[in-house]
């Protein structure tokens, strides 16, 4: 015979389980960022090149993630007006991996490679970074298109809304000659 | 022939328990209310990011400045790793570092060689870039070194490798016997083994860690958590005396109105 109380009190335990798995589940590595260079480029990656993060641009930056950035070089793979981009940034605690091609000063896609954190890991979704497709740097150094947010993962949607503006800051610097 | 001694009424001696609890209460709501809201606003105030300083707080918790685990000389600065952290004399470079393999300069700059990274530091103690196994450094990283004309070689498991000008390829080292390898040897001055220490410890207790424990009352100890539950009871006790003890009031001042009119 099934007992209701027992059945009832399994629930709470079932909940607290499914927390932890999905927990575990949310932190890893999603994709190499070797991979993603790699995939960016249609498998044959140009050679990466040393973008130095000084002076102005640091300054911007700085602005823009609202601490001093925690580099001061970064590499780029830099080929006919496309650019890969492997940036980090904290979201509560843990640092988040995020691969950003931008195409023409344009974003053409954005992912989470990395993620460290129990939380927010819902920012790796499609749903989600789709919304940075096309988007762009308008006056300001802010993105010319609002950025929904996700109930629960407010940091982590931050940390890769500034990344994407880094990122178009970067490829801004490193085209400019082009 | 024994006198009676009056009867104390029910609502006088309610009001007695009301105000002794509510005095005994007043100091652990206080304490609750101030650190919850304080908790509440923890990014605006960043307290997270503010670390407590003060010896009497941290001696609470036990903390105390561990050991300079590694040291390495290079060109008359100190690298040294406390705690698991990276030092360039005493300013933090990193607060996750491997064990120190060695630390060189390079174009104005310093190449630590810890755990399985390679770190960039800048003189003032910025980190410059964090180079693991994605940017091509040999698996295994065991020491660091400089090839006869100069370049930057590095030891992983499967043999020495050698970098390119940027230390942004690597590929395999001809002639290994002819590679110069850095040691970490010596130890720091006492003095600036100290300031590195001091800073590790004034960076190890942030204030939302005190606040979280105040709120709970773990600050104290095991016992802590039921005295604020204990203050918790009361509250609740306070807060259906109260609306009580208004009640009986309202009624009884209703009544002696009510008596008056009929006067």
């Amino acid at each position: 015979m099934r007992c209701p109380g027992r059945q009832a009190a399994g629930w709470p335990v079932a909940v607290l389980l499914m927390l932890a798995v999905t927990a575990a589940l949310a932190r890893g590595v999603y994709q190499r960022p070797a991979d993603f260079v790699s995939e960016a480029f249609g498998g044959a990656p140009p050679p990466p090149k040393v973008v130095w993060v000084t002076g102005s641009l640091r300054e911007r930056i700085a602005r823009v993630l609202g601490h001093p950035p925690r580099f001061l070089r970064v590499r780029a793979w830099l080929r006919d007006g496309r650019s890969a981009w492997v940036l980090e940034e904290i979201g509560k605690e843990q640092p988040i991996t995020v691969g950003i091609v931008v195409d023409r000063g344009r974003i053409e896609r954005i992912r989470v490679l990395i993620f460290r954190e129990s939380r927010g890991w819902e920012v790796r979704e499609p749903f989600f970074t789709r919304q940075f497709e096309g988007a762009t740097l308008r006056a300001g150094d802010e993105l010319d298109r609002p950025i929904d947010g996700i109930s629960g993962a407010t940091l982590s949607v931050r940390a890769l809304t500034r990344l994407a503006r880094v990122a178009l800051l970067l490829h801004r610097k490193v085209t400019a000659g082009q | 022939m024994t006198r009676r001694k009056p009867r104390r009424p029910p609502l006088r001696s309610l009001y007695v328990w009301h105000r002794w609890l509510g005095l005994t209460a007043a100091a652990l709501t206080l304490m609750l209310a101030l650190t919850g809201i304080a908790l509440n606003h923890t990014e605006a105030l960043r307290l997270d990011e503010r670390y407590v300083r003060s010896a009497a707080v941290l001696a609470l918790y036990g903390i105390e400045p561990p050991p300079v685990e590694a040291a390495c000389r290079v060109d008359g600065r100190w690298v040294l790793r406390i705690g698991g952290r990276l030092y360039l004399g005493a300013t933090e470079v990193a607060r996750r570092a491997g064990p120190l393999h060695g630390a060189l300069e390079w174009n104005g700059l310093y190449l630590v060689a810890a755990g399985e990274e390679l770190l960039l530091v800048d003189p003032a103690g910025r980190l410059a870039e964090r180079m693991g196994g994605e940017a091509g450094v040999p698996a295994g990283l065991r020491r660091i070194g400089r090839t006869p004309d100069g370049r930057i070689v590095a030891e992983g498991s499967h043999g020495p490798y050698v970098a390119d000008a940027e230390l942004l390829t690597w590929r395999r080292a001809a002639g290994s016997g002819t590679l110069r390898w850095v040691r970490c040897e010596g130890s720091p001055p006492p003095a600036l083994a100290d300031a590195a220490r001091a800073g590790y410890v004034a960076t190890m207790l942030p204030w939302e860690r005190v606040l979280l424990d105040l709120h709970s009352g773990r600050i104290v100890g095991r016992l802590g958590p039921w005295a604020m539950d204990a203050a918790a009871v009361l509250l609740v006790f306070l807060s259906l005396s109260g609306p009580w003890l208004w009640w009986r009031q309202r009624r009884k001042r209703r009544a002696r109105r009510h008596t008056r009119a009929g006067v």
